[in-house]
């Protein structure tokens, strides 16, 4: 979903395996909602047919951090969220999701969603063949009207605030008993 | 962020408006390396080399390639993993002929892949450098059977070559090697003798290395008109393709050296166990050093773009370091705050002079580059030929210059850096250090200049050396709309470049080769400066054009102007100066004798 002026990414893609992209653009399309995004993908995956979709936890936009979980709704579908390891067999899907602590194991049977963290896996480089290639491969560009999905924004923004200002660093002088009060500031904080 | 990043917007500008890349994508067989599909090659090719590959280069000097004790060479950590994605991605066999499983690019476009390895890791580099020569000697001159056997493993990494020419007592003068190479009944052969200074003669990146090697058949012609050339593998290769047993071939030592240390420099002795190392002949018998010389061009090409790579990391170090050290107060600046070193007239002229260097040294490299393509693909034989006499003219000055620059801006690097220049830690000083062997091999700049000048002066008794200077000269005229001090700059320069070469073929006309032989060196200087200039002001002249059409990014063309001006007004002239050099003769050189040195 985006402006087809701008294929970089896309062709990115398609340079590292994928067969086929379908772009969304349309001029409505600026300043989408988490929940609008959703449902013009659900919609472009169900259009396609589908046994899994992976996507990415968040956009490094709008960071909302929740449109995987829309889509799987939107579709009826499971969504394994958080994966830091994916592994498919049979009918169903397996995922690490990532906890404080370490992971939780989770299943579900295909069709499924599932969203990676970043940094967790390194995606492959294209190849040479693999980017010339790509050039050939069906990119489909589609407007809402064509994927039948109404263009309405239901979240307003009510205000933007800076973020707070960072204020100095507390400086314990050490008398002899600076690790006490430093322990007792870190506990105070809660992180030990 | 890696240490290297490729500077995709000049290599973009260079290759389109300078080289003219369009007219290479036209030539037969090239219809697919259009400028876009160029553009997104080698976004991804650049992105590849400077996180993959630029992230050794450290670890590569520090740890070096080494020999244990059961004669393996071991190479450096992550160079194993790298060499292995480097195969899978493709870019080695990126400009390889499609017919021999390669991509087809023009070499106008795989020497700017070239470029982005030596410069992400000039050390690993030569890796698959060598292995591009061992190609082009099979797909020139190898037969069927032995295109069958090794042609594809080469071409997609799987197996690496070499090549054995260096011996002790044959280096400038390849043709003192003795090596000797028996014939056999089953018209197999069998080598005995010692290589040295061999590039990547072993390692444990394949399982296979394929050298080919220079050797004497008995009863050969002295000199190197009687030397053959031959395949011998590390691994004998079966019939069906599958890997035999090891070859009659061993690596003695490893040499300790100032630079390149990833890249393992070898004593290979061949038949040291008394049988013989199996080799095949490339080719016919007697003719090696013809097909040696098939291959020179794109192999000196190959290292003139050490010199670019070592000049260009170099700079991008020297630049950043440049922008945070801070140093003494600017004058008319705040007196109370250290500025950034970056901020003082000397500095800035290393820097320029860094860049703009560079950036010749980039564009007589893709221009070159494109007159090897015409060579290949024109579709007269006469165009192919005007082409192949360019290519053979300019390869000397590209190799030589190219290499000394190499070492001249990476030592600048260094200065640029100060104290911290001189200690490892900042990683200046490695690049220096790789970047001097390069004016060494592939034939020494000593011996460039002498080809430049006793063999490519005289093609076509002068007409190609001046045909190539009026074509230069016809910049000059456009240039004087936009500049006109650079354009008197370039004229005086090319007046003194045409009177160096008149006397220099006077010399030669007259039998007073010493003489001749004696200014080579800077006469190569001299071409290689004035090339530069001429490029520098097409450089300018396309920036010009761009910015009065309001194409491109206004800042990104007056930065080309900026370096290109600098280059035409205070580089150029140096060449002048060299003019003394060139025509003093022998006389000041030889009349001390050598025993008063
Ligand atoms: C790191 C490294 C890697 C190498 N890799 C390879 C490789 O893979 N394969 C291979 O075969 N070789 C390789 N070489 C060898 C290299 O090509 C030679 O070192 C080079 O050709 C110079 O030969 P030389 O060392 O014997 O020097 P010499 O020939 O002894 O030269 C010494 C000096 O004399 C000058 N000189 C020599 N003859 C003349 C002349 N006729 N007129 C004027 N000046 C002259 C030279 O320019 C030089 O300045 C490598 C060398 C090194 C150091």
């Amino acid at each position: 979903m985006g402006p087809a002026g701008n294929l970089q990414g896309i062709r990115q893609a398609l340079a590292m395996g994928a067969d086929k992209a379908v772009v969304i653009d349309d001029p409505s399309l600026r300043g989408s909602d988490a929940l609008l995004t959703a449902r013009v993908l659900a919609e472009a995956i169900r259009r396609e047919g589908f046994d899994l979709v992976i996507a990415g936890t968040e956009s490094t936009d709008g960071y909302s951090g929740v449109v995987p979980q829309m889509v799987a709704e939107l579709l009826d579908v499971p969504a394994l969220t958080y994966a830091t390891k994916l592994e498919v067999s049979g009918e169903e899907a397996t995922i690490h999701r990532q906890t404080d602590l370490g992971y939780d194991e989770v299943r579900a049977s295909l069709p499924v969603v599932v969203s990676v963290t970043a940094g967790v896996v390194e995606p492959r480089y294209p190849t040479f063949k693999g980017i010339m290639e790509a050039k050939k491969k069906p990119v489909e560009t589609l407007t809402l009207s064509e994927l039948g999905v109404e263009p309405k924004v239901e979240q307003v923004v009510v205000g933007v605030e800076p973020a707070p200002e960072r204020t100095a660093g507390e400086i314990v002088e050490d008398d002899g008993t600076a690790h006490l009060k430093i322990v007792a500031k870190l506990e105070e904080l809660k992180v030990i | 962020m890696s240490e290297y990043q490729p500077p995709l917007e000049d290599i973009d500008f260079a290759l389109n408006q300078v080289t003219d890349l369009a007219s290479v994508a036209k030539l037969e067989g090239f219809q697919h390396a259009d400028p876009d599909t160029v553009r997104d090659i080698l976004a991804e090719a650049g992105r590849f080399f400077s996180e993959v590959i630029a992230p050794l280069n450290r670890v590569g000097d520090r740890q070096g390639s080494r020999l244990t004790e059961d004669g393996v060479v071991v190479t450096p950590d992550g160079f194993k993993d790298a060499y292995h994605k480097f195969v899978e991605s493709g870019w080695g066999a990126a400009h390889i002929p499609e017919e021999y499983g390669g991509g087809g690019l023009p070499y106008t476009v795989g020497i700017v892949l070239q470029e982005m390895f030596k410069t992400a890791n000039m050390a690993f580099s030569l890796c698959p450098m060598l292995t591009q020569a061992a190609i082009e000697a099979l797909i020139r001159h190898g037969d069927d059977t032995q295109r069958g056997l090794y042609l594809e493993k080469l071409v997609t990494g799987e197996w690496t070559g070499t090549m054995c020419l260096t011996e002790p007592h044959a280096g400038s003068d390849v043709g003192a090697l003795s090596t000797r190479a028996e014939r056999q009944p089953d018209g197999t052969y069998r080598l005995f003798g010692q290589k040295i200074f061999i590039t990547w003669g072993d390692h444990d990146l394949t399982d296979n290395v394929i050298h080919l090697v220079l050797a004497r058949t008995p009863g050969s012609a002295p000199g190197t008109k009687g030397i053959s050339m031959f395949l011998v593998p590390k691994v004998l290769v079966e019939a069906d393709g599958s890997l035999g047993r090891r070859n009659d071939l061993r690596v003695v030592s490893l040499e300790h050296k100032l630079g390149i240390h990833a890249s393992p420099t070898c004593v290979i002795s061949f038949g040291d166990a008394g049988e013989g190392a199996v080799g095949y002949l490339i080719g016919e018998e007697q003719r090696g050093m013809r097909y040696m010389f098939t291959m020179m061009n794109t192999a000196r090409i190959g290292v003139g773009i050490e010199g670019l790579a070592m000049g260009e990391r170099a700079y991008q170090l020297a630049l950043g370091y440049a922008r945070e050290r801070r140093q003494g107060r600017p004058v008319g600046g705040d007196p109370t705050v250290q500025s950034p070193i970056i901020e003082h007239p000397d500095v800035r002229r290393m820097l320029l002079t860094m860049r703009s260097y560079n950036e010749a040294m980039r564009r007589l490299l893709y221009v070159v580059a494109r007159h090897v393509d015409f060579e290949r693909r024109a579709e007269t034989a006469e165009e192919r030929e005007r082409h192949g006499k360019v290519v053979a003219l300019l390869t000397p000055v590209t190799k030589a210059w190219c290499t000394d620059l190499g070492v001249e801006l990476s030592s600048i690097g260094i200065q640029v850096h100060g104290g911290m220049g001189y200690v490892e830690e900042t990683g200046a000083a490695q690049h220096y250090r790789d970047a001097r062997i390069a004016p060494i091999y592939e034939g020494t700049n000593g011996i460039q200049a002498i080809d430049l000048v006793l063999r490519k002066l005289p093609l076509d008794e002068g007409r190609v050396v001046h045909g190539f200077i009026a074509e230069m000269r016809s910049v000059a005229e456009p240039l004087a709309t936009v500049d006109s001090k650079a354009a008197a700059r370039l004229t005086e320069a090319l007046d003194a470049l045409a009177a160096s070469t008149d006397w220099l073929l006077g010399r030669l006309a007259g039998g007073s080769y010493n003489d001749a032989l004696a200014g080579a060196t800077p006469y190569l200087t001299q071409f290689g400066t004035v090339t530069g200039g001429w490029l520098m002001a097409r450089s300018l002249l396309a920036a010009h054009r761009m910015l009065e059409a309001g194409e491109g990014d206004a800042r990104f063309l007056r930065s080309k102007i900026s370096s290109a001006s600098f280059y035409l007004d205070q580089l150029l002239p140096r060449a002048n100066g060299l003019v003394p050099a060139v025509t003093a003769g022998a006389e000041p050189l030889m009349s001390l004798p050598a025993g008063d040195f």
